[in-house]
C-alpha cells in the first residue's frame, strides 16, 4: 500500500523475492515489483500449456489476482516465493484443461508465427514442420512432462528449482527427463514410421528399442 | 578412460545423470556431445545420442515468448488499484467521504445503536407487549 506506515527508504529493486513478498503484504509497490519480476517467466508457462495468447493472457491474470488474494498467507518456509506462484499457474492452467475436458489441439500458428509479440530466431524456423511436430507432440504429453520441458526449457530453471515447483526430488526430476526424452523419441519414431498409434509408439520409446532407420526425418 | 556398462550404478542412472547434464550444458551454450560422451561405453553412447538430439530439438522449439506490452502495463494498473482498494480501511472509507455523509452515518450509526441498545435491556415478555400495543394501536 502506498500509503500509511510503509517506510519511505525501502529498494524494491534490491530486495529478495521473500522480502518483498513480506512487504507485499501491506505494500502494494512491493507486490507491483514482485509482478515485474514473474510476469513474463509465468506468461511463458501458461503460454505452452495453453498453445495461445489470449488464453494465456486470461489465465496470467487470473494467477496474479490470486497470488494477490493470498499473498497475507505466503509465508517463506523454504520454497521460493516463485516456487509458490509457478503452483498456482500450475493449478490454474489444470483447472483450465480440466473445464475444458479436452486436450487442446494447438492450432500450429499459435506457436510458430504468432504476432503476438513472440521473437523467433532464424535457427528455429530451419525446420518449421519438425518443430511443428514436435510441440504438438510435447502438447500430447502428460502434464507433469509438458511441465518439466517447460520449467527447464523455457524457464530455464535448475533441477533444484524444478524440483521444488513439481515437489519431487532432484533425483526423481532426472528419471522424469529421461522418460520425457524417451516418449519424444517414440513420437518422432512413431512418425517416420507413419503407423500404429500413439500409445504404441510411446510404450516402444520407453522400451528403450532402437530403431536407427525410422529416425531419418529427425536425423535421429 | 571408458567406464564399463554398470560400473558402480546402474546404467540407468548413469544416463539420466548424463542427460541432465546435457540439458544443463545446451541452457548455457556449451552441449559439445563428444565431451559428455567420452568418459562412457559404447552402450551407453549409442542410447544417449539420439536423446541428445531430441533435447536440442526441444530447446530449439520451446523458445521464449513476449507477452504485449500494453496486456502487461494494463494488468499491471489493476492489480495495484485492486490491492490499493483492499487496503483501505473501513475506517480510512468514512473518512475519505463528504463532511455531511460523515454527519449522516454518525446520527444513523447512533440512532441504530441507541435502539439496539434497548430492545436489549428489556425483558422479552416486556418486548413483546410494546409490540403488540404498537400493533394495535
Amino acid at each position: 500500500m502506498t500509503g500509511l506506515n510503509i517506510p519511505a527508504d525501502r529498494n524494491y529493486a534490491e530486495a529478495d523475492d521473500v522480502q518483498l513478498a513480506d512487504w507485499a503484504k501491506d505494500d502494494t509497490e512491493a507486490f507491483g515489483e514482485l509482478y515485474t519480476r514473474y510476469i513474463k517467466k509465468i506468461y511463458n508457462y501458461v503460454y505452452y500449456r495453453t498453445g495461445n495468447h489470449h488464453d494465456a493472457e486470461d489465465l496470467t491474470s487470473r494467477v496474479f489476482y490470486r497470488a494477490l488474494a493470498h499473498i497475507t498467507n505466503y509465508q517463506d518456509r523454504g520454497v521460493p516465493f516463485s516456487a509458490w506462484l509457478y503452483r498456482i499457474a500450475h493449478n490454474l492452467v489444470a483447472n483450465w484443461h480440466r473445464d475444458r475436458d479436452r486436450r487442446k489441439i494447438i492450432p500450429l500458428d499459435d506457436y510458430i508465427t504468432s504476432d503476438g509479440g513472440s521473437n523467433i530466431p532464424e535457427s528455429a524456423t530451419e525446420s518449421q514442420e519438425e518443430t511443428e511436430f514436435l510441440l504438438k507432440s510435447i502438447q500430447d504429453l502428460p502434464e507433469d512432462r509438458q511441465q518439466l520441458l517447460i520449467l527447464k526449457f523455457v524457464e530455464r530453471l535448475s533441477n533444484a528449482e524444478i524440483g521444488e515447483i513439481m515437489d519431487r526430488t532432484e533425483g526423481a526430476i532426472k528419471s522424469l527427463y529421461h522418460r520425457t526424452l524417451l516418449s519424444l523419441r517414440g513420437y518422432m519414431d512413431q512418425t517416420n514410421d507413419e503407423s500404429g498409434a500413439s500409445n504404441k509408439g510411446d510404450a516402444q520409446a520407453e522400451s528403450e528399442e532402437e530403431s536407427p532407420p525410422r529416425r531419418r526425418r529427425f536425423g535421429l | 578412460m571408458k567406464l564399463p556398462p554398470l560400473f558402480n550404478r546402474p546404467l540407468r542412472d548413469q544416463i539420466q545423470t548424463l542427460l541432465i547434464n546435457h540439458a544443463d550444458a545446451i541452457l548455457i551454450g556449451a552441449a559439445d556431445r563428444e565431451r559428455l560422451l567420452e568418459p562412457y561405453d559404447n552402450v551407453l553412447r549409442e542410447q544417449a545420442e539420439s536423446l541428445f538430439i531430441v533435447a536440442e530439438r526441444i530447446n530449439d522449439a520451446l523458445i521464449e515468448v513476449v507477452p504485449s506490452e500494453q496486456f502487461v502495463t494494463q494488468l499491471r494498473y489493476d492489480l495495484l488499484a485492486t490491492a490499493q482498494a483492499q487496503r483501505e480501511s473501513w475506517l480510512d472509507r468514512i473518512r475519505s467521504l463528504p463532511p455531511r455523509t460523515q454527519l449522516a452515518a454518525g446520527i444513523g450509526g447512533a440512532t441504530l445503536t441507541a435502539g439496539m441498545v434497548l430492545i436489549a435491556t428489556r425483558s422479552m415478555p416486556n418486548a413483546l407487549e410494546y409490540w403488540r400495543n404498537l400493533r394495535d394501536a
